[in-house]
């Protein structure tokens, strides 16, 4: 196996980039840092590019999850929309509806029901990783970078509250967020762990599901934030590909023979997403499995001269230019027998 | 910190503070099917967990190796040498089993109370501590009812807006 540090090494050039006087001219018209504007040439067609870019100016409708453990969707509909909020449904989410409409008066995050827990706003992208993960009753499942909740809850809603649920979360104050985003939505089959998910490689304990929704650039939510044009250096970037690499490593040890991973990140950067799956595919054991029923693209398969592991096209991606959602990435992988 | 598992038995006693409080019906079939979890730190805080093989592999595991969950389950009670408090999650299971209920038919006055302010009205109501919900039967609050000589005080000791000034 070639460890993470090898690894880097021999994809240096993936955190080197020199701008070229194009993508120099585009950050200044957009906005951008010039070096995420040169990856994008590497990831676009020219119009597309500026598609792109001119679709990270627009803001994403916000959008929620019903949460039918606690109310019937219906229901939550007719309440919303007697407080004059206007929703429709999406169609390719069990659970997922855009806010079409809000009054003056209550915001969404401050109505009765979204404090009793009747829903949680989540981009549309974002709730696609419990659906792929799809744990059951049956399952043990870890969630590995869980605060402040909002997958959490959705994988409790998706096993009914039965089964177990471990959520990791390092941060102190992102840990009593996520306990009172769980008691909120009624999730009740959740043991949290308050420390560095590394510590589990120290128990017998294995898992026959795992998500890790890793901590990122968020360079797929500029849409939402567009702080994060600017926000994100080339040695963020490179530091956060290590974490994740770390992560993924650890996922792969605690997950049972045939269990399922699911990655996902927030983020449309390669070096996050098929970088981070190519080493799991590569050395890890694991086989990435075809994700269907979403609008989304395939996984990139060749970035800046770097040939993936053909199993990354079985990953799917969100952008808003294309898919009208935030930027995002989902990949399912299954761990060979030993 | 202390997490041991416990027995019905052992927090009847606690349960029942909040029973007589709110006057309800002393049912303590919620617990059934359920490990009952008490962290000893600061203060008590108990918690419940459908009972789960896996659930107490887990557990048992992590204590194996000193390290303890931050929680398990569903918080229902916190316990000082002073008092008991019910928290929020407990109000789902004393929905159906307390008289002792308010309904807030007025929005505004709802709403107020979620901010985690008192609320005056003008209509007959015993002293004592109350649950009140809201028209559509969503639970608001524990609140306290204050009888003035024209009014009725309605103040809140916890109410669901905490989710959003504190638990962030």
């Amino acid at each position: 196996m070639m460890s993470i540090n090898d690894y880097i090494k021999k994809y240096s050039h993936l955190f080197e980039v020199s701008p070229t006087y194009k993508a120099r001219e585009l950050s200044v018209k957009y906005g951008f840092l010039d070096y995420m504007i040169e990856r994008y040439m590497n990831m676009f067609y020219d119009d597309e590019l500026e598609d792109f870019l001119y679709h990270c100016s627009v803001p994403i409708r916000k959008s929620i999850r019903c949460n039918d453990l606690l109310i019937n969707c219906n229901d939550l509909v007719n309440r919303l929309e007697d407080k004059g909020f206007k929703l429709e449904k999406v169609s390719w989410l069990p659970h997922g509806y855009r806010v079409i409409n809000s009054p003056k008066s209550p915001s969404l995050g401050a109505t009765i029901e979204y404090l009793s827990g009747y829903y949680y706003i989540q981009g549309v992208a974002s709730m696609v990783p419990p659906y792929v993960l799809s744990p059951t009753e049956k399952d043990i499942v870890l969630d590995m970078a869980a605060a402040p909740g909002s997958k959490t809850t959705q994988l409790s809603q998706l096993m009914r509250n039965k089964g177990v649920i471990l959520a990791v979360e390092k941060s102190r104050e992102r840990a009593r967020k996520l306990f009172s985003n769980l008691n909120r939505m009624g999730a009740t089959n959740v043991i949290i762990l308050r420390s560095d998910v590394k510590v589990l490689s120290k128990t017998s304990l294995r898992f026959t599901k795992i998500l890790l929704d890793a901590p990122c650039s968020g360079e797929g939510l500029i849409p939402i934030d567009p702080s994060r044009r600017t926000k994100t250096t080339l040695q963020d970037l490179k530091n956060f590909s290590v974490l994740q690499l770390e992560l993924i490593t650890i996922a792969s040890e605690l997950l049972e023979d045939r269990g399922i991973l699911v990655y996902s990140t927030c983020s449309i950067a390669p070096e996050e997403d098929e970088f981070i799956v190519n080493y799991a595919l590569e050395y890890l054991g694991l086989e990435s499995i075809p994700i269907t029923g979403y609008p989304a693209e395939k996984g990139i398969e060749e970035f800046r001269g770097i040939k993936f592991n053909s199993g990354v096209k079985n990953c799917i991606r969100f952008y808003p230019h294309k898919n009208g959602t935030e930027g995002f990435f989902v990949c399912m992988m299954r761990k060979h027998d030993n | 910190m202390i997490i041991k598992e416990i027995k019905v038995e052992d927090i009847r006693k606690y349960l029942d503070k909040i029973f007589d409080k709110y006057n309800c019906e002393k049912d303590y079939s919620f617990l059934g099917n359920k490990i009952i979890i008490e962290y000893d730190a600061k203060f008590r805080t108990i918690e419940i967990f459908e009972k789960n093989e896996n659930a107490n592999k887990i557990i048992k595991e992590l204590q194996r190796l000193g390290f303890y969950p931050y929680s398990i389950g569903e918080p229902i009670l916190i316990i000082d040498r002073k008092y008991v408090k019910p928290t929020l999650p407990l109000a789902r299971h004393l929905k159906g089993l307390c008289k002792n209920i308010l309904i807030i038919k007025e929005k505004e006055l709802a709403y107020k109370l979620t901010y985690g302010k008192e609320i005056v009205v003008r209509e007959e109501i015993p002293n004592g501590f109350y649950l009140a919900f809201d028209s559509e039967n969503n639970f608001l609050s524990y609140v306290r009812v204050k009888r003035e000589k024209r009014y009725v005080k309605i103040i809140p000791e916890l109410d669901i807006g905490w989710y959003l000034r504190k638990g962030g």
